[in-house]
């Protein structure tokens, strides 16, 4: 099977700062993909660049083989390139089915619609009921997304990417500020999910990474400087000094 | 007491507009009239300012404009028929709309404001200074539109009673557009672009698209009021696109409370009445008028709407 989504000697340059260069990697269904280094190590710029939020200065990406370097976040999105952020980007002020109705209802074609009220197409809530029912999320369905905690407003992040249906999916540390319990649902949910897409996913919790990852890639200074199975990688010295000898966790 | 009374109020109000013109003066008729003429404008701009989040400052063009072309297309002496003539008006706006729209939308945040404001003044300064349009006179329409049923019954628009019965209809069919945008698919998008526009183009919504389809379809209603207001007052002149008129309005939408069905409704309403009020009492009305602006905004801060009494019952 070929790669759902390729990188080929990606770059980035922030006015003369090199903030990723020369990142090549690939991911194709059913596999995860992670991608550690320390803080400033250009992970996330790495996910902007994917998702088309940011244009690389250089090199390629491919979308099951087409090649869609240059296009803008919602291209990304329509081509099947789903994503969350590392801070919480959702709907505060909606309930938490709304948020995900507005996702689901980019798929459907019916949104140049003025007439009916949304609640006719009933579509759009099946489709939401059944993302926010994978994420057992489905009890805060009508809870507005400011009032959840931090935690559950991490998934309600995680379900905005899921409900538009993607054949990508890139996870921003989906973890970040989570506590253990959960952590340990959503990666129990990674795991259930994987079949269905090809995962690449920032993360700076390493028992997850460990325990998702099919393949790693560590990145230093914007550069891949380690890229194999996770075993392989973990025994690496180049990697040890860089970045796991600085301490367990960072 | 209080829930009896929210529980009729609506109707109350509604059996209130339709028999007010039995009341016969015609100074209040015609008061009544534009009052309900500003609140289709008012509506307008609360579909881009409250339900989307573009605050604008030039949406008087439209308003305006609207006027403009029904005075242009009015012939000296034969009158125009009623729904040509509204409807060449409303067109011939959405028509700007795209154009203006296509432009400022290019634009956020301030800029957006500035540039709606630039374009707006634009505007006023090309119907001020050329000839083409009667200058800064501006226009009179000398032949009002009319409408004949069957030689049986005849709108005279010229008769307060039928202007005021004919915008009553337009304002309670233009809400109803209104609600109904906001409640479909399109308005739900809509509402995402104003809580997160970010995330709503990374999920796929081509969000320039939508937003230049409610600029003009606001504009489009803003020719509605803008087209009554010029039929109600005979005359146009470059003041009806001029910014202050988008200024007070917006004020409107403020007061009342933006994002709201009847936020535009409370709003227009109260400000007129009170403009209208005071400057019976004194000619320092405008002091009073601010006095009473200060107060909404320090105590009910998202708008008239939070008063109680127009909150739904629990």
């Amino acid at each position: 099977m070929g790669s759902l989504i390729q990188a080929r000697g990606l770059a980035k340059n922030f006015s003369g700062l090199a903030a990723v260069s020369g990142v090549t990697l690939s991911c194709e269904r059913g596999m995860i993909h992670a991608v550690i280094g320390p803080n400033g190590a250009g992970k996330s710029t790495l996910i902007n660049l994917l998702s088309g939020e940011l244009r690389p200065t250089e090199g390629r990406i491919l979308v099951d083989g087409m090649d869609v370097t240059g296009y803008g976040p919602t291209k990304m999105s329509l081509l099947g390139v789903g994503r969350s952020y590392q801070r919480t980007n959702i709907y505060p002020n909606l309930s938490v089915l709304e948020n995900c109705n507005i996702a689901v209802q980019s798929r459907l074609e019916i949104s140049m619609r003025f007439w009916g009220a949304v609640t006719s197409y009933p579509d759009v809530e099946v489709g939401s009921r059944q993302v926010l029912q994978r994420l057992q999320l489905d009890s805060l369905g009508h809870k507005k997304a400011s009032e959840l905690s931090h935690g559950e407003q991490r998934q309600v992040e995680i379900a905005l990417a899921l409900a538009t249906e993607p054949k990508v999916l890139l996870l921003d540390e989906p973890l970040a500020g989570m506590g253990a319990e959960e952590s340990l649902r959503i990666v129990e949910l990674l795991r259930s999910i994987q079949s269905d897409f090809a995962m690449i996913l920032v993360e700076h919790d390493m028992d997850a990474v460990f325990a998702l990852a099919d393949h790693l890639t560590v990145m230093l200074n914007g550069e891949v400087i380690e890229s194999g199975r996770p075993e392989i990688v973990r025994a690496s010295r180049r990697v040890q000094e860089a970045y796991l000898g600085e301490g367990p966790n960072e | 007491m209080n829930a009896i009374l929210r529980k009729f109020l609506p109707g109350l109000i509604c059996l209130a507009l339709v028999c007010l013109p039995l009341w016969g003066d015609r100074f209040y008729i015609q008061f009544a009239s534009k009052i309900l003429v500003m609140i289709i404008f008012v509506s307008s701009l609360n579909l881009l300012v409250g339900f989307t989040g573009l605050v604008s400052l030039g949406h008087a063009a439209f308003f305006g404009f609207s006027g403009y072309v029904l005075a242009i297309l009015s012939p000296l002496n034969a009158s125009m028929n009623f729904f040509v003539a509204l409807l060449t008006s409303i067109l011939s706006v959405g028509v700007l709309g795209l154009i203006f729209g296509a432009l400022v939308l290019r634009t956020k945040g301030i800029f957006f404001i500035m540039s709606t404001l630039a374009l707006g003044e634009m505007l006023f300064y090309f119907l001020h200074d050329t000839n083409l349009a009667g200058g800064s006179d501006g226009m009179y329409i000398n032949a009002r539109p009319s409408l004949s049923l069957f030689d049986w019954w005849h709108l005279d628009l010229a008769n307060v009673v039928h202007f005021y019965y004919l915008t009553l209809i337009l304002l309670f069919l233009v809400l109803i557009v209104i609600r109904r945008i906001i409640y479909s698919p399109f308005g739900r998008v809509l509402a995402g672009i104003r809580v997160n526009e970010h995330r709503t183009k990374a999920i796929g919504y081509n969000t320039y698209k939508f937003k230049l389809v409610c600029f003009v379809i606001a504009s489009m209603i803003a020719a509605v009021g803008g087209f009554l207001a010029a039929v109600q007052y005979g005359v146009v002149n470059p003041e009806m696109v001029g910014w202050h008129v988008s200024g007070h309005a917006l004020m409107m939408v403020i007061l009342g409370g933006k994002g709201t069905m009847l936020g535009p409704i409370l709003g227009t309403t109260t400000l007129m009445l009170v403009e209208e009020g005071f400057q019976m009492l004194t000619k320092h009305w405008q002091l009073l008028t601010g006095v009473v602006i200060v107060l909404v905004a320090l105590f009910l801060p998202k708008g008239l709407v939070e008063l109680k009494l127009f909150k739904k019952a629990p």
